[in-house]
């Protein structure tokens, strides 16, 4: 998998490609918790890209969630593809997780909760 | 049977990349009417799914030891069958987690993917069998 990071103002982006799956959530973590141990505790899950997530990709997810509330912070999911959607609800994920239609929308989101 | 096929990988993350691709490339070869798309979502899901919990549960990452996967493609129904050196979990209740635990997804997902899950003591191991109708 790969991970790119974008900063929007105090909003991290992480555009994610390829699949969030028991062969790639360790650098996925590293990259993540990098950013929470940093500050960075808004964080916006870009899936544009993401075409495969296992229940090991959701328990990283769902970790870097508690981290980042815990500092008063959030992470949220953008740009679904219709297979990451449906894990997501299967698992009723989506009611944990702030879904956003895209990056743009989670960062507004974001910005209103100031 | 229109299809049936059987490997063993390593007990290694490295093979989940191409079990996926797997998956896809017999839906291809076996056909929409056969192997709809929904099909190759839970299909995929569900497979991976079964291969971790035989890698870090039943193998606890012991790459030396083996996984067996069979998949057979028949009429209305496909068949995945994962094969492990464990001891099984016996018959475990399949409830969802909550919401915020980060472990415990694994059955439960292939339980509501899939339309049937069994779990069966086989000569040196443990297997996994998923169904789906078609």
């Amino acid at each position: 998998m790969n991970v790119d990071v974008e900063k929007c103002g105090d909003v991290s982006i992480l555009h994610c490609g390829g699949s969030l799956d028991a062969d790639s959530v360790t650098g996925f973590k590293k990259v993540a918790y990098d950013l929470v141990d940093k500050g960075s505790v808004r964080i916006v899950i870009d899936c544009a890209n993401l075409s495969f997530v296992d229940s090991m990709g959701l328990g990283v997810l769902i970790s870097l969630l508690r981290r980042a509330r815990s500092r008063q912070g959030d992470v949220k999911v953008a740009s679904l593809t219709d297979d990451v959607r449906t894990v997501f609800e299967i698992t009723r994920l989506h009611r944990l997780f702030d879904v956003c239609a895209d990056p743009q929308t989670a960062c507004r989101q974001f910005a209103r909760n100031t | 049977m229109v299809f049936d096929l059987k490997l063993t990988v390593q007990s290694d993350t490295r093979y989940l990349a191409p079990l996926r691709q797997l998956v896809s490339a017999v839906a291809r070869l076996t056909g929409r009417k056969r192997f709809p798309k929904r099909a190759v979502t839970a299909c995929t899901l569900a497979l991976i799914e079964a291969v971790d919990n035989a890698i870090f549960h039943a193998h606890d990452r012991d790459e030396r030891l083996p996984v067996t996967i069979e998949m057979s493609v028949g009429k209305g129904a496909i068949t995945m069958v994962v094969v492990d050196k464990g001891s099984g979990m016996g018959r475990p209740a399949i409830h969802a987690p909550e919401l915020q635990a980060t472990k415990g997804r694994g059955l439960f997902m292939m339980d509501k993917l899939m339309d049937g899950v069994e779990m069966r003591r086989v000569k040196g191991g443990h297997a996994v069998i998923l169904t789906l109708n078609t």
